[in-house]
């Protein structure tokens, strides 16, 4: 592999099949096998990932060849492990896999909530769906803060009405337990545990009530030199320091949640504009949902 | 070396007709009233930088060491300096909202400090959670931030952080009032028996549909970060953003006052 610098100033890499320059142009001989090719991409970007970033702002194409505010395929998948729990569900966003599984159990209410039952959320991050979480440290990080804003969402945002999971009051609740694995991570892995755990739960007929949910959808946006990006896929989710999560109800439009942790700070009209491209994903969803009632 | 200031309730806003309508809080606040800010910088001698926050009963002393040696040369990172938060509840063992919490004020921090002046280098900032008594991340924030300020870290701006919450009062008579029109008016219906409370305790969080923690920058007055839980329509969440932003004008006045009360303070002393 050697490195050297072109005349017109890109900095050209020369790996052993392909060249890649500046301005994303691939030329191979041989054509490499998908994961090559991102492993190309991503060496590029972390070798240059200023010259990555401007070529974003430049060009009106991202690394995957979406526009700006172009989200990525949504594919929802329910009732896929009917032997081993009561309620499952499958949800790609792109390359995003996340599988839910939901399992119930009898229990004694809480004191302080007698006709309420109980949903945990337990996340599991596999080295499987990507490298870094092959240290039980970053695991254990990323995946309680994941919990946490699954748990979050479920239970402050009107998904389940916990007074449904009531079988006898102040003595048997039904206690549910989504448990989600992520099979395979390209950015957006909070919207698609969410989404996951929310269809697994519409799957689930318990014996005694039928849980209904209030359907909402996630979305992961970035903010880049003024510009706002729909739905951000891994290699931009670790480039871009000004992430916006928003969860919205698929049916009413209402803001469920809104976090922007860090980055920098965002005016008014440019977070109205994220939460309108939210919109989008709501049309998704539904669609996908229509698909799926038609078959059953 | 260390100088406690405090103040009354900021009322950062002329009262709008519809908060008026309102029930009285619990501590007989006005629905835009800030509990009165106390602030004490440098309580702790060992630390780089130390500073104490507090809002009525929500507590936090926040300690900064750094920017340090890393005890592990992986935590190194070349093009900055590498920020590690801990948050200490009141009571009892770090949980899992410890730890979100800890993401928050880490994302915060790593934005509003300059971190390339620091690089090979970290910055760890404790924080302890004295007392909690509602609008606990947003005292966290602020507790961070002029923790940091106090260790004479370069930071870009200084977010003000405050906590805000939305409240549905369950009586029937508040639907039948009049409702009247607002500066920020909202079309949708149900909106129209929902309010804002600033700086909630406990128990009107509790009560509430949904809590929301916004923090504003000192330089641009927009939006730096953004915690929103619960239902709500957009129009509500910008209304509460514009609420933030003359409360942050507050709180950012009252921090100067503090700030200079303390330099002047040092000097005298020398």
């Amino acid at each position: 592999m050697s490195c050297h610098a072109h005349e017109h100033g890109y900095s050209m890499v020369r790996l052993d099949f392909f060249i890649l320059t500046g301005n994303h142009r691939v030329s191979m001989a041989d054509t490499p096998s998908r994961g090559a090719v991102e492993e190309m991409i991503s060496f590029y970007s972390r070798f240059d990932p200023a010259t990555y970033l401007s070529d974003l702002e430049s060009a009106c194409r991202r690394q995957d060849g979406r526009s700006h505010k172009q989200l990525r395929p949504l594919k929802l998948l329910q009732g896929i492990l009917q032997k081993s729990t009561a309620g499952s569900s499958l949800a790609k966003i792109g390359e995003t896999k996340v599988l839910a599984g939901v399992s119930l159990q009898v229990g004694q209410p809480g004191e302080d909530s007698p006709e309420k039952g109980e949903i945990g959320v337990e996340v599991n991050l596999l080295p499987l769906c990507h490298p870094k979480f092959s240290s039980i440290q970053a695991q254990q990080e990323e995946s309680k803060a994941l919990e946490n804003f699954v748990q979050s969402v479920l239970l402050r945002c009107n998904v389940v009405r916990r007074e449904d999971l009531c079988i006898v009051e102040g003595r048997h609740v039904w206690k549910l337990n989504v448990d989600l694995q992520c099979l395979s991570h390209d950015g957006s892995l909070a919207d698609a545990c969410v989404l996951s755990a929310l269809l697994a739960l519409a799957d689930v007929t318990l014996p005694v009530t039928i849980v209904g949910t209030d359907e909402k959808v996630v979305i992961l946006h970035g903010f880049h030199a003024d510009m706002l990006l729909g739905d951000l896929s891994l290699a931009e989710e670790e480039k871009i320091p000004t992430r916006l999560r928003i969860a919205v109800d698929c049916e009413t439009g209402q803001l469920c949640t809104l976090q922007k942790l860090g980055g920098v700070s965002m005016a008014s009209e440019h977070l109205d504009s994220a939460v309108a491209l939210c919109g989008a994903r709501q049309k998704q969803f539904l669609l996908e949902r229509d698909l799926r009632q038609d078959k059953s | 070396m260390s100088m406690e200031v405090e103040s009354p309730p900021i009322t950062p806003l002329p009262p709008s007709s519809l908060s008026l309508s309102l029930p009285p809080r619990p501590d007989r606040r006005l629905a835009n009233q800030l509990r009165p800010p106390m602030c004490e910088l440098g309580p702790l001698n060992r630390a780089d930088g130390s500073a104490r926050f507090a809002q009525g009963q929500t507590s936090v002393l926040a300690a900064v060491y750094g920017p340090a040696a890393p005890r592990f040369s992986r935590k190194e990172r070349v093009e900055g300096a590498a920020v590690e938060v801990t948050v200490h509840p009141h009571y009892g063992l770090a949980t899992s909202s410890e730890k979100e919490k800890e993401g928050a004020v880490k994302a915060l921090l790593e934005a509003a400090i300059c971190l390339e002046r620091f690089p090979r280098t970290v910055i760890h900032v404790i924080c302890q959670v004295c007392e909690d008594n509602g609008g606990l991340m947003a005292c966290l924030m602020n507790a961070a931030s002029l923790a940091v300020i106090n260790a004479g870290i370069d930071m870009k701006y200084v977010p003000l952080t405050v906590s805000m919450a939305l409240i549905s009062p369950p009586s029937a008579t508040m639907k039948a009032l009049p409702s009247l029109p607002s500066s920020s008016s909202t079309t949708a219906p149900t909106s129209s028996s929902t309010y804002l409370l600033l700086d909630p305790i406990n128990e009107e969080e509790r009560q509430s549909i949904a809590t929301i923690t916004i923090g504003i920058s000192s330089v641009d007055q927009n939006v730096l970060s953004c915690q929103s839980m619960g239902i709500m329509m957009p129009s509500q969440l910008f209304e509460a953003i514009d609420v933030a932003k003359g409360a942050a004008k507050a709180l950012m006045a009252f921090l100067r006052m503090t700030i200079e009360e303390h330099s002047r303070h040092i000097s005298k002393e020398k």
